[in-house]
């Protein structure tokens, strides 16, 4: 890893800006996976969202990104096509602290433990070679089985598990909290 | 008036006075140890007008109490319930105890026995969780006397005055409650 690495690009996918004309509509198809939904939302309830809402919501994101400076959002698009797959958002960062929370959204199709994988390592990367974070986490469970096991294989560890926290399917699930430090990230680095 | 259910052994959990509280909760920003144990921001003076002005837009999505003391009916702390899901039953909860001269005293382990029992006998919430600093031990003891049990942490996640300290996890649910509650707690 040096200043010559693409940090905007993987093996086959390429982080893009999003565009809310174009990527909004998309995305309310992805939100009747619910699983999609319940990563965008911010209150714990998932359910599918109008292109309407979606356009709304990420232009008022992408406004308060530009106002504060400690938000940033990206599209995932496929190198091959530019086909919009998703999003990596860290929607709340502590320069103090030097920590973010983040997410990976992939919908459709293309919701692949590969793919989401690589968009895991390439959001990784983004906070520890680009944003110099101590760590970074991001929160999922096992009603979400192939995103926990992409966290495990891109070489987060589950820190926090909070009992019964989620409710989906008809049935309560723990949130797990998957974390990567700063020093955690190079050591894999070191080690591949 | 009765107000049995916000009443515990040593305090009791009253409403925020907008007009005179903020002007007791900037007084207490002042102490910047409170701060760092209360929130993981950057420690800041707020006046009361800013305090005053977040309540007013806040209040409506959280349920947020003074802490006062039965003996003289001093507002000694803060806690509130916030981050409700209703799908699933959980809130947030924070306290702080803002007369220095308080701490350590069992007036925020009352407190928090007093919102649980807001939360799972009148909220009808499964879950009550809360986030903790590892340097606060006090706080963790006083948590876990109430209940809550330790649901992990993120290692380092909290730099304070050079070092490094985790970011505690602790929940307690309804059953877990309830069985205190027979136990007599």
């Amino acid at each position: 890893m040096n200043l010559t690495t693409q940090l905007f690009e993987s093996t086959n996918l390429k982080l893009d800006f999003y565009d809310p004309d174009k990527d909004a509509s998309e995305e309310s198809s992805f939100t009747y996976d619910l699983n999609y939904a319940w990563l965008m939302s911010t209150n714990g309830i998932a359910r599918p969202l109008t292109a309407y809402e979606i356009k709304k919501m990420r232009e008022e994101q992408l406004k308060r990104a530009d106002e504060t400076g400690t938000k940033f959002y990206f599209a995932v698009r496929r190198k091959a096509d530019n086909k919009f797959l998703g999003l990596v958002m860290f929607p709340w960062i502590s320069w103090t602290h030097r920590t973010a929370a983040f997410r990976v959204l992939i919908g459709g199709e293309d919701r692949s433990g590969e793919i989401l994988a690589e968009v895991l390592r390439m959001a990784l990367r983004y906070a520890f070679e680009e944003l110099n974070l101590y760590s970074a986490d991001c929160t999922t469970g096992e009603f979400q089985p192939e995103y926990l096991e992409a966290c495990r294989r891109a070489g987060m560890q589950e820190r926090v598990r909070q009992r019964e926290m989620v409710f989906r399917g008809g049935r309560l699930w723990d949130q797990v909290m998957m974390v990567m430090s700063q020093d955690d990230w190079r050591k894999q680095q070191r080690e591949e | 008036m009765n107000n049995a259910t916000f009443t515990g052994k040593l305090v009791r959990l009253v409403v925020m006075d907008l007009e005179n509280d903020p002007q007791l909760l900037a007084g207490w920003d002042q102490d910047s140890e409170f701060q760092r144990f209360f929130n993981d921001e950057a420690a800041r003076r707020n006046s009361p007008a800013q305090i005053r002005k977040f309540f007013q837009d806040e209040l409506a999505c959280m349920y947020s109490f003074m802490i006062e003391r039965l003996e003289d009916g001093r507002k000694i702390g803060v806690i509130d319930l916030s981050g409700v899901n209703w799908t699933v039953g959980n809130a947030w909860v924070g306290i702080g105890i803002g007369e220095r001269e308080m701490w350590g005293r069992g007036y925020g382990t009352d407190a928090m026995r007093v919102i649980l029992r807001f939360a799972f006998e009148e909220l009808n919430l499964r879950r009550v969780t809360l986030s903790v600093f590892g340097f606060n031990q006090r706080g963790i003891a006083s948590y876990q006397k109430v209940g809550f049990r330790h649901e992990g942490a993120i290692p380092g996640a909290l730099l304070r005055a050079g070092e490094r300290h985790d970011l505690v996890f602790m929940g307690i649910l309804r059953r877990e409650w309830e069985a205190l509650q027979q136990n007599g707690q």
